[in-house]
């Protein structure tokens, strides 16, 4: 019906203060989801970051068939040799969603200070990787305080030290190395042969950064190797804080005897592009005769705490979603019923002068939508001021299975809001559907005889 | 061949009020013939109004037949109810029924936002033609509660007339209205009758204005009085 959104409009005005409660109910309610969906959209890329570069898999981690589960037991058989390595990496170097591609060993060892050993958890990486990694735009963006060192500059600022390690902060504290590197810098040296079982332990094993390395090669034997650390940290995940070790991969080779890796990180350009660059890697190295596992970051099997967390996170918001959108279905229900019956014999009027059931409904559903449509612009203002309060207000958080602290930032994502008011909109409109069906369905003498409207 | 324009033939209409059933109608027959100005004049709960309703196809029957022009009304859908009452009835109230967030202008023109085929242009020239015939052409942008009774009503009139309807109906448009204003809405409505010959079928337990009223049915108990419809 021609001009219909404008008497819609002007209905608006009939009762003001009403009609003002309820668009600001939808305010506030809205303002309420912009919130929670732009936070889950924050924590959602630390966590994505955190697992895609800070933990070094890539947003595609690439193992030898059955490598994830096989390569740390029977390294031999289920690392990557290099020419499998190669192969990967030359695929990866042609397909133009791949921004670069690393090698990386894991393996476990022990770590000494010369007076006792830790067991501890070796990620080997490629410095060249690993400082694109700490430069790259997302880590910049989304987890800029994890991938900053606690203590020193990670291993990429030592070119000339190829010993060079960084240390997760639990196991510096338990190996008593509080200084790295660049503070142990001009101290005296530490006895040749320490006092371990005097007070004077910590003194002289605080006095250098030096970490000794052993671990059993991939034929047995025994192996140890000088490192020097470079650098404290928080590794992304608590379970790792008290014995994970960063070293370069050439050094974790020689250290191992190998000239394998676990895996091959692919870092693409988009995200979304996962999974088809996983299936596309599979099928096109199976045609070459090499049978690799490639994981996406969201699955399960590669990243169980991204996926178990991001679930969770989902399912919350989803409930607090659903129960908001609920109390503003019912606050739109309660202020159109009132509405409809104070209208009643105005409705019987429209369905006098010819206007069908559906155009009366379409009618009165639109006051609805343009009521909800101003509080939706008000609350998205609203929430859009709450994250700018909350943002400034250096409020810090800790979040599961994260160490340390993090700060509380609400990051609006325009694709979020819409997302909400495509949630919103829709119930709100059926709800006042419900109401004006309800009534244009009764009898028209009914209405036109109604004592109200 | 019968000049009627709307029969009504052996209707019956009950309404139940909780436990009691009220017979509202009980076998009316009426004839309106083309152009006529007819008064349905009973007492309150007569059944005029019931009448006038399944005349305007507000209600339908239990019982019987209504015919407009022929068609048999009584058991159209809905939406074919809705398109009849637009194009060819036109509704008077008793309180007016104007839509307070539009003017006068607006009030008019609304059921022609339903006829399609009209150009604004055209549309503006029958609302200003309908309400040049109520003098109330320098109203236009009033809004209907800077009105009196008596121009409201006339507005209603110029609603009821603009989409050019076969059928006129009006529920005692004169009870909300002094006796002066009810005899001058009257006189308009018998003019405008004449002027544009259409059917006029009004209700009213007013007997001063009977005497301006060229035909007269007389309805009680749901029957209409010694055959005279």
């Amino acid at each position: 019906m021609e001009r219909a959104w404008a008497v819609a409009a002007r209905n608006l005005r009939r009762n003001r203060r009403r009609n003002l409660a309820t668009a600001l109910a939808v305010a506030f309610g809205f303002a309420g989801l912009v919130l929670i969906g732009c936070y889950g959209n924050r924590v959602e890329q630390f966590l994505r970051t955190n697992a895609v570069y800070l933990q070094h898999s890539g947003h595609v981690t690439v193992f030898l068939e059955n490598g994830l589960h096989k390569a740390s037991a029977e390294p031999e058989k289920f690392q990557l040799k290099p020419a499998a390595q190669q192969k990967i990496l030359a695929w990866a170097a042609q397909d133009r969603r791949v921004e670069f591609a690393a090698r990386y060993l894991r393996g476990v060892g022990l770590a000494g200070n010369g007076c006792g050993t830790h067991p501890t958890r070796l990620l080997g990486i490629e410095p060249s990787a690993l400082q694109r990694i700490l430069h790259h735009s997302e880590v910049a963006k989304w987890s800029d305080e994890i991938a900053r060192p606690v203590k020193g500059r990670w291993m990429d600022a030592y070119p000339s030290l190829p010993q060079a390690v960084a240390v997760s902060e639990g196991l510096s504290l338990l190996l008593q190395k509080p200084r790295v590197h660049d503070e142990a810098v001009g101290l005296p040296p530490a006895p040749l042969i320490l006092h371990c079982d005097t007070d004077q332990r910590v003194d002289e094993l605080g006095r250098d950064a030096n970490v000794q390395l052993a671990a059993i090669t991939y034929d047995g034997s025994l192996n140890a190797v000088d490192a020097e650390m470079v650098a404290t940290f928080h590794p992304s995940e608590t379970l790792g804080e008290d014995g994970t070790m960063y070293t370069s991969l050439a050094m974790l080779q020689t250290l191992f005897a190998t000239d394998q890796a676990t895996y091959v990180g692919l870092f693409l350009h988009n995200e979304k592009d996962a999974q088809a660059v996983a299936r596309d890697l599979t099928a096109a190295l199976a045609k070459d005769g090499l049978a690799v596992e490639a994981l996406p970051y969201h699955d399960e099997r590669s990243k169980p705490y991204y996926v178990g967390t991001m679930a969770f996170l989902g399912a919350v918001a989803g409930f607090i979603t659903l129960l908001v959108e609920l109390v503003l279905a019912l606050t739109v229900l309660g202020a159109m019923t009132l509405t409809i019956l104070e209208r009643t014999r105005e409705i019987g009027t429209w369905r006098a002068l010819g206007f069908t059931r559906g155009q009366v409904t379409a009618l009165i559903v639109r006051e609805a939508l343009i009521l909800s449509l101003l509080g939706l612009c008000v609350g998205l203002l609203l929430g859009l001021l709450a994250s700018l309060a909350i943002n400034a207000s250096g409020i810090r958080f800790a979040p599961p299975g994260v160490p340390g602290t993090i700060p509380l930032i609400i990051v609006p994502a325009a694709w979020i809001c819409a997302l909400q008011a495509a949630i919103v909109i829709p119930g709100l409109g059926l709800a006042a559907w419900i109401v004006v069906r309800a009534q244009v369905k009764r009898n028209l003498v009914d209405l036109l005889t109604s004592q109200t409207g | 061949m019968s000049d009627a324009f709307v029969q009504v033939e052996e209707v019956h209409k009950t309404y139940r009020l909780g436990e009691a059933e009220v017979r509202a109608l009980r076998g009316v027959s009426l004839q309106l013939n083309k152009g006529e100005f007819t008064a349905l004049v009973g007492a309150s709960g007569s059944g005029k109004s019931t009448l006038l309703n399944l005349v305007g196809c507000l209600d339908e029957p239990d019982r019987g037949r209504i015919l407009i022009e022929g068609r048999d009304v009584a058991h159209l859908s809905d939406e074919e109810r809705s398109h009849t009452r637009n194009r060819n009835i036109g509704f008077i109230f008793q309180s007016f029924n104007l839509v307070p967030v539009l003017d006068v202008f607006e009030n008019v023109e609304l059921p022609l936002l339903l006829h399609a085929e009209l150009t604004p242009a055209a549309r503006r020239e029958r609302v200003e033609q309908a309400l040049g015939d109520v003098a109330l052409l320098d109203f236009r942008r009033h809004w209907p509660d800077k009105l009196s009774g008596g121009q409201r009503q006339r507005v209603a009139v110029a609603r009821a007339l603009v989409t050019q309807p076969l059928l006129v109906l009006a529920d005692e448009p004169t009870a909300n209205l002094d006796s002066e204003t009810a005899a001058h809405l009257i006189d308009l409505m018998v003019e405008l009758n004449q002027k544009r010959k259409v059917t006029f079928l009004f209700s009213t337990h007013d007997e001063k204005l009977m005497v301006r009223v060229p035909r007269i049915v007389r309805i009680r108990d749901g029957r209409t009085v010694d055959g005279v419809a």
